[in-house]
């Protein structure tokens, strides 16, 4: 034990510098607290002290949005919240965290802890944490060098839960609604809307068969991928029945109504995308779980809302340009986002910028998510012009051809300074840009360089 | 016209390789493909197939792969010694092979025992890494084979049948265990990419293999003038592996 309060000791310590240097870096959080912590004491996550109440978020999608949500409104309720919102979610973010919640005598200062929980960690983290909640969002595609497949990223996260735990479950995810079935869980969903589909419609759908039976699945609706209520037709395998159920979403009035033991229960609805609806949903249903009465959480969600940072819009005249970042390597964002531009009404054009510059600097980047992203969706006549960005862009118009692209709509461009040049820039079309992660700070250059160049009469 | 059976394409669909047969389905525009599903009865039982094709799957399906082939294995062989053309691609390979020893659970799964190889899983120890290597074909000069490596599992025992030859791959200890397996016209090999679009000339070797004579490459001058920019930065010993 003293070398676990050494560490403690000199982790704090560490935290104090770093905060001092950041006023003047002006940088984001550090995990370094925790490293050093655990480097002194390897069994630190295991002896610092925990709050009374302790949740872990963790899914594909959805983790810091989920996070910060959930932060917020147990605050709003009086609970005093650890959260790792600002570092990372990997073990030794996860110890600074903790680190910071305890005294120097390692006793708890926060009600509740909420943390994020990166999937692939959860091996390293939840047999020393031990949460008393489970909120997994999703499990989808993710980067194939780290993640490899769902199914691995599922076993991972069952290994690693301990029995106690309670798990709050997206019903419409097959894949982890099946997460530790001996525990005790919670689902959620968001029953079938109007303009759902009802048969899968994206090239990846890790759910195509039974788990049982191995007989072709059915789907009484699909939002994407594999994200969707199914049964199978032989052996009588469905969909978990949810016990938190989004009724109805009402995106003009900005509502959603809920049914919850029995009630009926209407909250502001904060996003209009399906990814944030879930988020929220989760959230909302753990809450109403945990015993957080209806008009406090209500009232809460009010004063709350989703800031799709990966979003931004900007107009000139008559010249729309919707800026979206998509996750570069992750097939299944790139299908949200490309399904986003061809049901956005009107003719439009794209530029796409995906390539990871990141990698490129020393390596060359793994492309086969070419060929798990929609870019069927793309060849919707209401586009009019592809620009396609980076120095290989090549195997992006290969793709395309591939997925029914008439060669004369695309643009092969080796770098962005091209880009205005290359559209048609009509009077009242829509020009999206669709960024990877890394082009974020050259975001607005380009849309300036896109929107104030002349106009063209449509 | 050539028939390309796909094996269990609900489940053998990661990394975006069905793509291989999406391919060779446009080089040859009078290529059938038949998609075999896991309660389907293969259509190589009843007809004659020119390619049977199988792609990446998830861990815990192969098992339940192995166990749909078993009763078949003989016809399986029959068509190995026959010259059929396979192409089982990232750890598809595996299931034909002697057992898949996943180490973590300290579990060995028999394989269909058609090919001499073992293979290892250590699903905690994920490798990646650019690949290069050369392809040695009986009736032409070598071609350049480039693609992507991310696997949990490794064969052994493969020696006598290597696919490519490796000359640059992450780990200084693997350049010496060549990559993949094949016999007659077995061609098992990890690399993604899908393996068949990088390389072309090695997808139009396997067309001329179905019966092919001279075999198109859909969107040919693409295609191969992204493999020869591709092979050039591959090329490139500053390139991290």
């Amino acid at each position: 034990m003293i070398r676990f309060y050494l560490a403690l000791f000199l982790g704090k310590l560490s935290r104090i510098t770093i905060k001092l240097l950041h006023r003047f870096l002006k940088t984001q959080g550090s995990d370094f607290p925790g490293k050093l912590a655990m480097q002194i004491c390897p069994d630190f996550l295991q002896y610092v002290g925990k709050p009374e109440t302790v949740i872990a978020i963790t899914g594909t999608n959805g983790k810091t949005t989920s996070t910060n949500l959930l932060s917020d409104i147990l605050e709003d309720c009086g609970y005093s919240v650890l959260s790792n919102r600002y570092g990372s979610n990997t073990k030794t973010g996860i110890a600074t965290c903790l680190l910071c919640g305890v005294s120097l005598r390692n006793r708890p200062r926060k009600d509740a802890a909420v943390l994020e929980v990166d999937e692939r960690s959860s091996l390293l983290i939840y047999p020393y944490v031990q949460p008393d909640w489970l909120i997994c969002t999703n499990l989808t595609r993710d980067t194939i060098t780290r993640n490899a497949h769902p199914y691995f990223i599922f076993d991972v996260i069952n290994q690693a839960v301990p029995d106690k735990t309670v798990l709050v479950l997206n019903a419409d995810d097959n894949i982890s609604s099946r997460l530790k079935p001996e525990n005790r869980h919670f689902f959620y969903a968001i029953g079938m809307q109007e303009d759902d589909r009802r048969e899968p419609f994206n090239l990846v759908n890790d759910m195509r068969v039974c788990p049982h039976c191995l007989s072709p699945l059915q789907y009484r609706y699909v939002r994407y991928n594999h994200i969707g209520n199914a049964f199978c037709p032989v052996c009588g395998f469905h969909s978990p029945e949810p016990d938190f159920l989004i009724e109805k979403i009402d995106r003009r009035h900005g509502l959603m109504t809920a049914v919850f033991d029995g009630q009926e229960e209407a909250y502001p609805l904060l996003s209009n995308t399906i990814f944030n609806i879930y988020d929220e949903t989760a959230i909302v249903a753990f809450l109403r779980r945990f015993g957080i009465p209806y008009k406090k959480v209500r009232d809460s969600l009010v004063s709350k809302h989703i800031v799709d940072s990966r979003l931004s819009v900007q107009k000139n005249g008559d010249i729309s340009l919707i800026s979206i970042m998509a996750k570069g390597g992750l097939p299944t964002s790139m299908s949200v986002v490309f399904d986003t531009i061809r049901s956005y009404p009107g003719s439009k054009e794209a530029v796409l910028m995906l390539e990871d510059c990141h990698v490129m600097a020393h390596s060359i980047e793994n492309l086969c998510y070419l060929y798990d992203a929609d870019f069927e969706f793309l060849t919707d006549p209401s586009i009019t012009r592809l620009v396609i960005v980076g120095p290989h862009a090549d195997d992006y118009r290969l793709r395309l051809l591939m997925a029914g692209m008439p060669e004369e709509k695309m643009h092969c461009l080796p770098d962005y300074a091209q880009i205005p040049a290359a559209l048609e820039r009509k009077k009242n079309q829509t020009i999206f840009f669709v960024y990877d992660l890394y082009y974020a700070n050259l975001v607005k250059q380009i849309g300036d360089a896109i929107l104030h160049q002349d106009t063209q009469e449509a | 016209m050539a028939l390309i059976e796909m094996l269990y394409p609900e489940v053998c669909c990661l990394f975006g390789d069905t793509f291989n047969v999406n391919y060779l389905a446009e080089c040859e525009p009078d290529i059938e493909v038949v998609r075999t599903g896991l309660n389907d009865r293969p259509a190589f039982l009843t007809r004659p197939v020119s390619m049977i094709y199988m792609g990446p799957m998830p861990e815990n399906v192969q098992e339940i792969v192995i166990e749909k082939l078993r009763p078949y294995r003989d016809k399986l062989q029959e068509m190995i010694e026959n010259d059929v053309v396979f192409l089982a691609v990232g750890n598809a390979m595996e299931i034909f092979g002697q057992y898949i020893e996943y180490e973590e659970k300290k579990m060995r799964l028999p394989g269909l025992g058609l090919l001499p190889f073992y293979a290892v899983c250590r699903m905690m120890k994920r490798y990646n890494s650019l690949y290069r290597g050369s392809f040695a074909p009986d009736d032409a000069e070598e071609i350049d084979i480039i693609g992507f490596k991310s696997q949990f599992s490794k064969i052994y025992g493969s020696e006598t049948g290597c696919l490519f030859k490796t000359i640059r791959e992450a780990f200084p200890e693997d350049t010496a265990h060549d990559e993949g397996y094949r016999t007659h016209n077995f061609f098992g090999t990890f690399l993604l990419g899908p393996v068949l679009i990088r390389n072309p000339y090695f997808a139009r070797y396997l067309l001329r293999k179905m019966g092919y004579v001279q075999p198109h490459l859909a969107y040919e001058k693409l295609v191969t003038d992204i493999y020869r920019q591709r092979l050039t930065e591959f090329r490139n010993p500053e390139i991290r592996y």
